[in-house]
């Protein structure tokens, strides 16, 4: 009787366990979805901007990555936003044109896109 | 004579069995204490499902706004004649420009050549008489052009063609004209010289009706486009939805006053150069309470002088 009874409990414990190890996952999942999304508004935004204020797409990031916020240099549009909803979002210019966007997921694992003038 | 050992070993052996198994009191607890975990990991999943549900709902509405503005990006990106007709004529252009737009409810068969056709404008919809079951608010007129044959499929439509398609042989013009009519198909104009582009002009019209006013109780973004209808007359279709679930949206023209600089009168559908869309899409079930998600983007024309 012990026996079954260990049997049936781990049986329904290891259930409730997958069902909520799945939960989790799908929240993983629709939350990459939603942050990838928002990334991509991001760089769009930040075409847009470049593309208004007569600027590249590096510069634009530049003057709109969070440490100059406070020059004001650019209306930088929804950006300063959408870079609020990614966990430890940050932008970042390279020296060949490319811009990144890097954000953590809720796996802790870094996630990164980037553009460049190229391919808007 | 032989039952009475028998019995005794039923009995012995039953009471064995006895001493062997739980107690009333132990298997209350052990009920106890399983159904004090299994509530644990009910309330526990119950939780995790909620936030499942809301991070599901949440990634749904940002989806919702990415299928508005992608639809957006690619209506107003061919909202222009296309970069390989116009090479020549841009530069020398300028300024000069001429930046009004065709009125929606006048056709274009009435309308002279033009150096330049397409282009998006913001609309009052109270102000249009002729399209069917417009509402109140502001809607986006889009005028595109689509290049023949690659882009612009088949069946009736307006085709542009250059002027130049009505040169007799051997003339030649320097001004660099399109002009727009309707015809039944999109095949290639048999006076239009080897190598002439030509194209299908669309003209659209996106507004949002609200959840009060519409059959289905659900905010909607709406498209109507122009056709031709059995009588010979131009006709904007009844509304299609595009996405559900946009319970608003603003659109503002950037650009209107700092470049037009007093022109509105005498302009009353001025083509923009710089719109911000934003839009509002509330939570897809209403029994989960999620915020409403507002993301605005901004849009500019590709032949929009920089200003820096």
């Amino acid at each position: 009787m012990w026996v079954d009874y260990g049997i049936a409990a781990s049986m329904g414990f290891a259930g409730l366990l997958g069902l909520m190890q799945l939960t989790g996952e799908l929240a993983a999942l629709s939350m990459s979805a939603y942050q990838l999304t928002m990334a991509g508004f991001l760089l769009d935004e930040l075409a847009a901007v470049s593309s208004w204020e007569g600027v590249s797409l590096t510069s634009a990031a530049q003057l709109c990555g969070p440490s100059d916020w406070s020059i004001e240099a650019l209306h930088c549009g929804m950006i300063e936003a959408w870079l609020e909803v990614l966990p430890q979002g940050s932008l970042s210019a390279a020296a060949d044109g490319l811009v990144s966007l890097t954000w953590q997921q809720m796996d802790g694992g870094l996630m990164t896109i980037t553009r460049s003038d190229a391919s808007d | 004579m032989g039952v009475t050992p028998t019995l005794s070993h039923c009995c012995v052996g039953s009471g064995a069995q006895r001493l062997s198994g739980f107690s009333l009191i132990e298997c209350l607890v052990v009920n106890a204490l399983a159904l004090v975990l299994l509530s644990l990991l009910l309330v526990a999943s119950a939780d995790m499902i909620s936030a499942a549900q809301k991070a599901a709902d949440r990634s749904e509405q940002a989806i919702r706004a990415r299928q508005v503005f992608d639809f957006l990006d690619s209506l107003l990106k061919t909202a222009q004649l296309p970069d390989t007709w116009t090479a020549d004529a841009i530069a020398s252009e300028g300024a000069a420009v001429q930046r009004n737009l065709i009125h929606p409810c006048k056709e274009f068969d009435t309308v002279l050549p033009q150096p330049r056709w397409g282009g998006y404008a913001i609309v009052e919809l109270a102000k249009l008489s002729c399209i069917p079951g417009a509402d109140t608010g502001v809607g986006l007129y889009v005028e595109r052009v689509l290049p023949c044959p690659e882009e612009c499929g088949e069946g009736a439509g307006y085709q542009i063609v250059s002027t130049q398609c009505q040169l007799r042989h051997g003339q030649a013009t320097e001004e660099f004209q399109w002009q727009v009519s309707w015809e039944k198909n999109m095949e290639r104009p048999h006076r239009c010289p080897e190598g002439a582009a030509w194209g299908r002009v669309e003209r659209l019209l996106i507004s949002h009706r609200s959840a009060e006013d519409s059959i289905e109780g659900v905010a909607v973004l709406r498209l109507q486009q122009i056709a031709q209808g059995l009588d010979a007359t131009y006709r904007w279709s009844q509304a299609e939805t595009i996405v559900l679930g946009i319970d608003a949206w603003q659109l503002s023209d950037l650009n209107q006053f700092s470049n037009l600089a007093g022109k509105e009168t005498r302009l009353p559908f001025v083509r923009s150069d710089v719109l911000r869309v934003k839009v509002i899409i509330g939570p897809p079930r209403t029994e989960i309470a999620l915020p409403s998600l507002a993301i605005d983007r901004l849009f500019i024309s590709d032949r929009l002088p920089a200003r820096g």
